[in-house]
């Protein structure tokens, strides 16, 4: 796949995926504290603690990661003034 | 509002467990100099923060290539979250904001900065770079004359752009 090269179809489930996990933070933080998460079609398909070795994890399962909706779940310690 | 403006719908998350929600907006971004067509993110939409930029996390999975984009020469590394980040400059790109009536609406937006870490690379992870949010900044509230409207205790949370004129 061309980076980036998403149809209306999935530019819209990777937006439905970016909204999903704001409406189900609560739990999903939770869940999955101090986490990376890579969701797709409202499910968390791979996780891991560190960033690229999800990214890596992702091409082995033969996942674009340009093709997820990928997120932090930083956890309690991580708390920052921006 | 005015007839020719048109508004999008943010949502409130939180940057870490247990810290109180942000306002962040979705958008679609479009960099035809790095094959990038469109490609869906979230931003934090951050007053305290004088730029617009695009995080070392999305940066790295969408490929962007540090080593080929100049840095804004009139600026020093800016520290964000703790960290300093060198800004380099993305020219040319797109932002595609959704209304809420479903209609795409495309902004041509300079400077747009691409956030790397002023860190040797093996320290990154370890740092917490990739836990941080793309920004939508005060430069590009200002310049686009967007209007913010937002009810952190109801959960509301929307910018409203001033349209073609």
């Amino acid at each position: 796949m061309e980076i980036g090269a998403l149809d209306e179809k999935e530019i819209r489930r990777i937006e439905s995926d970016i909204e999903w996990v704001a409406r189900n933070f609560e739990r999903i933080s939770h869940e999955h504290e101090g986490k990376y998460i890579a969701v797709k079609e409202g499910h968390i398909v791979v996780e891991s603690d560190d960033f690229e070795e999800l990214l890596r994890m992702l091409k082995e399962r033969g996942i674009d990661p340009r093709s997820v909706h990928i997120d932090s779940i930083a956890p309690r310690s991580f708390a920052c003034i921006l | 509002m005015h007839p020719l403006s048109w508004r999008t719908k943010g949502f409130y998350k939180s940057i870490s467990l247990g810290a109180e929600p942000n306002p962040f907006i979705n958008f679609t971004f479009r960099w035809p100099q790095y094959r990038i067509w469109a490609a869906p993110l979230e931003a934090l939409v951050d007053t305290g923060s004088p730029f617009t930029a695009i995080a070392t996390r999305d940066a790295e999975r969408y490929q962007i290539p540090f080593s080929k984009l100049n840095r804004d020469q009139k600026l020093r590394p800016i520290g964000f979250a703790g960290l300093k980040f060198i800004l380099k400059l993305a020219k040319n790109t797109e932002l595609t904001f959704k209304d809420e009536e479903g209609k795409r609406h495309t902004i041509q937006y300079e400077p747009l900065y691409i956030l790397e870490p002023d860190l040797p690379r093996g320290l990154w992870g370890e740092k917490g770079v990739y836990r941080l949010p793309n920004v939508i900044g005060m430069d590009f509230l200002r310049h686009q004359k967007v209007k913010f409207h937002m009810d952190p205790a109801s959960g509301e949370f929307k910018l409203e752009f001033p349209g073609q004129i």
